[in-house]
């Protein structure tokens, strides 16, 4: 144990606290949740202040407050540049919820807009990519609850991972997406504090001049602007952010719960509110080897410096901070896969006559199963975060194309589109393996513009916009 | 499972497009993993930069974990911190020798070769990235105004 971390039973009374007291917030929130749109879209009619700081606080995540220390302690100045690009998914995506919110009136998940618009093959592809997405990411966060308490505490990374899936089922299930908004409004408010005073804390105590002497001895490349493989990330990253927000439906579920005309304005603020988060989040890894910290993984390393320039209170911030962004992104999470199992495997498929009494017992349920299926991937710990998570890359990025065109361009079929998300998705797992995971999202986007150009050229048919409002 | 996506109804172009695809990747990973089974043990590469030294249990006896150029300079030296492993990055080209000392012993662990990819390949898929985000924009502009 280093001189840094939180004693133990400082750790497990933080985890109760935070537990209680979200949870019963998440039990408060959602007590009047009568129907299935109240509890997964809250009621179609959430205004701009929520609408924006759920937008972003979703978006800071374990990938802001431990990826982006990595990928800078990777990649250095390209690292931390090429992870705040991310917030052009947030700010592209802007448009998109407008137009989302006039073509589906009645939407309830993003898999609606691809059934009605390309049909079951490119549905069924979607889906397979979404829930590998959502898995990915649902792991990840996990994973970071692990890591988190593990580095900071003499925890074991099975109790925190543990206790953040119990703590984010607990009032993700009570309160259904008004728990997830309210929540993440109090968590964003919380995290920007937070890293705005480590960075602060960074700057005073180790200076720019000392971190730049280290590193140009000890670590030259991070300081390099033409570091290869950083120049190869940076397009990735914004192809990948851009993938992740496009397709998911923790944005496509907010685009439908948002009041009409919220949408547009919100996402866009939301992105460029983001966009210096990670610069700032990411920065403090350079301090690491002024420090002498050497992480044991790659992705510990903003736990690390944090706490260490902060002491032990500094930990005790730095846990109330980083919990508050994972729990911000698990919850987002569940609520929006489960919503997407429910509307788009249970009731397309299994149980196209359901009540909205019985969907919403049926959601519920899948938010206990995820939270579970979570547990069981992430307590083998396979990868990194930044490598699990770029390894979704190659998946969601081959979407890009196919959710674009299919909201604007009439001539893209079904058939196209699904090909498109095939063909990209695998070429970018090449690229992922042979290269590395740096290229995974950049190709499988090209390679999926490629096949959706071929289709628009080929096409003879034009779709026709209306049919969207018609129930698939 | 077919007849659910309507696979009968794929052309014969797209069909084989999509086996090929998936053919290419079962091979591409069965030889990466063919490659890092065959790598020497105390001889490692990197191509970005960044390496990762586990943790064994003989390691505790030792302080220093010491990184040494090639002609025997210091480049880094870092701490032993038991249980705990290493990662290094933003190394430039070269060879390293990993070496852990303590006051009375030393264990050299692997020479590290360092090549990072070529610029040119690096920039070729900057621009090709650079031009793609920038015809997403003329798209979602274009379908922006037409709306």
């Amino acid at each position: 144990m280093t001189d840094f971390m939180l004693a133990r039973d400082t750790a497990l009374w933080i985890l109760v606290a935070f537990g209680v007291v979200w949870v019963a917030w998440g039990w408060y929130l959602g007590r009047n949740n009568r129907t299935i749109e109240d509890y997964a879209l809250a009621g179609r009619n959430v205004g701009f202040a929520m609408a924006t700081a759920t937008a972003m606080a979703t978006w800071i995540t374990s990938n802001t407050t431990l990826v982006a220390p990595q990928l800078t302690y990777q990649f250095g100045v390209w690292g931390m540049l090429g992870y705040s690009m991310a917030a052009l998914g947030l700010i592209l995506f802007a448009p998109l919820a407008q137009r989302i919110r006039t073509l589906l009136p009645d939407g309830f998940t993003s898999g609606d807009f691809i059934y009605r618009r390309y049909g079951r093959f490119a549905w069924a592809l979607f889906i397979v990519i979404s829930l590998c997405y959502a898995f990915g990411w649902l792991v990840s966060l996990g994973m970071a609850g692990g890591l988190l308490l593990s580095s900071l505490s003499d925890l074991s990374y099975l109790t925190g991972m543990t206790a953040i899936l119990v703590i984010c089922v607990g009032y993700t299930l009570l309160g259904g997406l008004k728990a997830v908004i309210a929540t993440d409004f109090v968590q964003s408010i919380v995290i920007i504090t937070g890293v705005v005073i480590v960075a602060w804390v960074c700057i005073d105590t180790v200076g720019f001049e000392t971190m730049h002497t280290t590193l140009t001895e000890q670590q030259p490349a991070l300081l390099d602007l033409l570091f290869p493989a950083a120049i190869m990330f940076f397009f990735n990253n914004v192809f990948f952010g851009i993938g992740e927000i496009f397709h998911s439906n923790v944005w496509w579920s907010r685009a439908f719960a948002f009041a009409p005309g919220i949408g547009k304005r919100s996402y866009l603020a939301a992105g460029l509110l983001w966009l210096p988060i990670p610069i700032v989040t990411g920065f403090i890894a350079l301090a690491a080897t002024s420090l002498n910290l050497i992480p044991p993984s790659a992705d510990m390393v903003g736990p690390m410096v944090a706490a260490k320039l902060l002491g032990s209170i500094g930990a005790v911030f730095i846990f109330v901070i980083v919990f508050s962004a994972l729990a911000s992104s698990m919850d987002s999470l569940l609520a929006a896969t489960s919503d997407l199992l429910t509307q788009d495997i249970v009731k397309k498929l299994l149980r196209p006559d359901a009540t909205s009494d019985t969907l919403l017992k049926v959601n519920r349920y899948i938010v206990i199963g995820l939270g579970v299926g979570t547990w069981c991937i992430a307590a083998f710990k396979l990868a990194t975060l930044g490598a699990l998570l770029n390894f979704t890359g190659a998946f969601v990025a081959s979407t890009i194309w196919p959710i674009v065109y299919g909201l604007y361009q009439p001539k893209l079929t079904g058939k196209w589109a699904g090909i498109a998300m095939f063909a990209g998705t695998v070429s970018g797992l090449v690229g992922y393996f042979t290269i590395g995971f740096y290229v995974a999202a950049i190709i499988s986007c090209g390679v999926s513009l490629a096949c959706c150009r071929i289709g628009i050229w080929q096409s003879k048919d034009m779709f026709h916009w209306h049919k969207l409002e018609e129930k698939g | 499972m077919f007849s659910l996506l309507r696979w009968h109804t794929m052309s014969r172009p797209a069909t084989l497009l999509m086996t090929t695809c998936l053919t290419s990747l079962v091979v591409i990973a069965l030889a990466t993993t063919a490659f890092a089974v065959t790598a020497a043990e105390n001889e490692r590469s990197s191509r970005d930069g960044t390496v990762e030294v586990l943790w064994e249990s003989g390691y505790a006896q030792y302080d220093t974990l010491l990184i040494a150029s090639a002609r025997g300079e210091t480049v880094a030296q870092y701490p032993v911190i038991e249980g705990q492993n290493w990662v290094i990055t933003g190394m430039e080209d070269g060879r390293y020798q990993f070496i852990l000392e303590s006051q009375s012993s030393s264990k050299f662990l692997f020479t590290l070769g360092v090549t990072h990819y070529s610029l040119s390949a690096a920039f070729s898929l900057f621009v090709a990235g650079l031009v793609m985000f920038l015809y997403l924009l003329f798209t979602l502009i274009k379908g922006e105004r037409s709306d």
